[in-house]
């Protein structure tokens, strides 16, 4: 497995930034719920208390994606011990959509999900994809505003399956672009300044892919931004 | 009737905007909530807060950027600006130049120090 460029002083830095703007949410939220002069009233206190639920689920969710980099960049064999299975890509989108729903609609943002009929299947690990699918979803409706949505598409070529996850965010600007094509997952690299944006997500992202044998890149997207995730077709008869 | 003190929010983290809002209004501040500095530009020529609550990193133009050309406008080189940041002081430019009365660690931030920060910006 690759090192990161920077080495693993990038990644602590990168985690660090990373876990900043939750904490201080998780941390803000609680405040509020205690604060009686802010005379919140009870649904207003059960919607804070789903928040912090949501925002604390974010938190851990990185936070076991960080402990799995970690130990593949450790075990140079971890990768070879994931099973890979035929997985069908719809099931595994949609259930992670269904997961990233509730969060998106703190940000005012809609998840969709696209794919042929048929199912798609591919060589990879279930729990892998679910935290790759995850990780990019996440990181989508980071670089939205409120009112935009993220689609999550997934279509056969020839022996690969490609999904694709596009946010209709402002995009990226050209310059970081060419920054983000050449380094993508070699080092978290931030391509926006909004906080706790650091790329690790991408980053993660990458490692997990690559672990199934698959490729992480970046589309072309004539607004917003498509990342896109490459695996092996399963040519095995589903019973979908 | 006093009219209250009127405050735009820029922040790009929406759940975090909504705390300040929050906060502000147990103030008895009025406040408007923008996530970006384009959108930030756009409220200013609609209506003047009496003060602005900065989010440093921003999507798109920063914080930074955004006191630049605030402060290439005489009108808008008058208003108060707070920011907010997650990065350390020492790391942050010399900022009294920008119009900036206070930096808050938003890490740290609790309703109380928003208010006296706020105030003391007005004063």
């Amino acid at each position: 497995m690759q090192q990161p460029l920077g080495g693993p002083s990038a990644i602590i830095a990168a985690a660090a930034h990373e876990l900043k703007t939750p904490l201080t949410l998780i941390t803000h939220i609680s405040q509020m719920l205690t604060d009686t002069q802010l005379g919140l009233n009870d649904r207003e206190r059960a919607q804070y208390v789903q928040r912090l639920q949501l925002v604390s689920a974010r938190t851990l969710r990185l936070v076991q994606h960080l402990t799995l980099s970690y130990r593949l960049e450790d075990d140079q064999q971890l990768a070879f011990t994931f099973a890979l299975e035929p997985i069908n890509t719809r099931e595994v989108c949609e259930t992670a959509l269904h997961e990233l729903t509730p969060y998106a609609r703190e940000y005012q943002q809609e998840l969709r999900f696209k794919s042929n009929a048929r199912p798609q299947l591919v060589l990879a690990n279930r729990d892998i994809l679910y935290d790759v699918v995850v990780n990019l979803v996440d990181n989508a409706i980071r670089h939205n505003a409120a009112g935009e949505w993220v689609e999550v598409t997934a279509a056969t070529h020839a022996e690969r399956v490609r999904l694709n996850v596009h946010d209709t965010g402002a995009g990226i600007r050209q310059h970081d672009l060419n920054r983000l094509r050449q380094n993508l997952g070699t080092t978290p690299q931030p391509f926006s300044g909004h906080a706790g944006t650091s790329g690790l997500g991408l980053y993660i992202a990458n490692q997990l892919t690559t672990a199934m044998g698959g490729t992480l890149g970046l589309g072309r997207a004539r607004e917003g931004t498509t990342f896109f995730v490459d695996l092996l077709r399963s040519r095995q008869l589903g019973l979908w | 009737m006093v009219k209250s003190a009127t405050i735009l929010i820029v922040e790009d983290e929406l759940l975090l905007a909504e705390c300040y809002q929050r906060w502000l209004a147990s103030g008895a501040y009025d406040s408007q909530v923008v996530t970006d500095a384009q959108s930030a530009l756009d409220a200013l020529d609609e209506q003047r807060p009496d003060a602005i609550l900065l989010d440093m990193l921003l999507h798109g133009a920063n914080g930074m950027q955004l006191l630049n050309i605030l402060q290439s406008h005489a009108d808008l080189a008058r208003i108060p600006v707070v920011l907010c940041s997650n990065a350390l002081s020492k790391e942050l430019p010399e900022l009294a130049n920008y119009g900036v009365k206070i930096v808050l660690d938003k890490t740290m931030l609790t309703r109380g120090k928003l208010l006296a920060a706020v105030g003391e910006a007005l004063a």
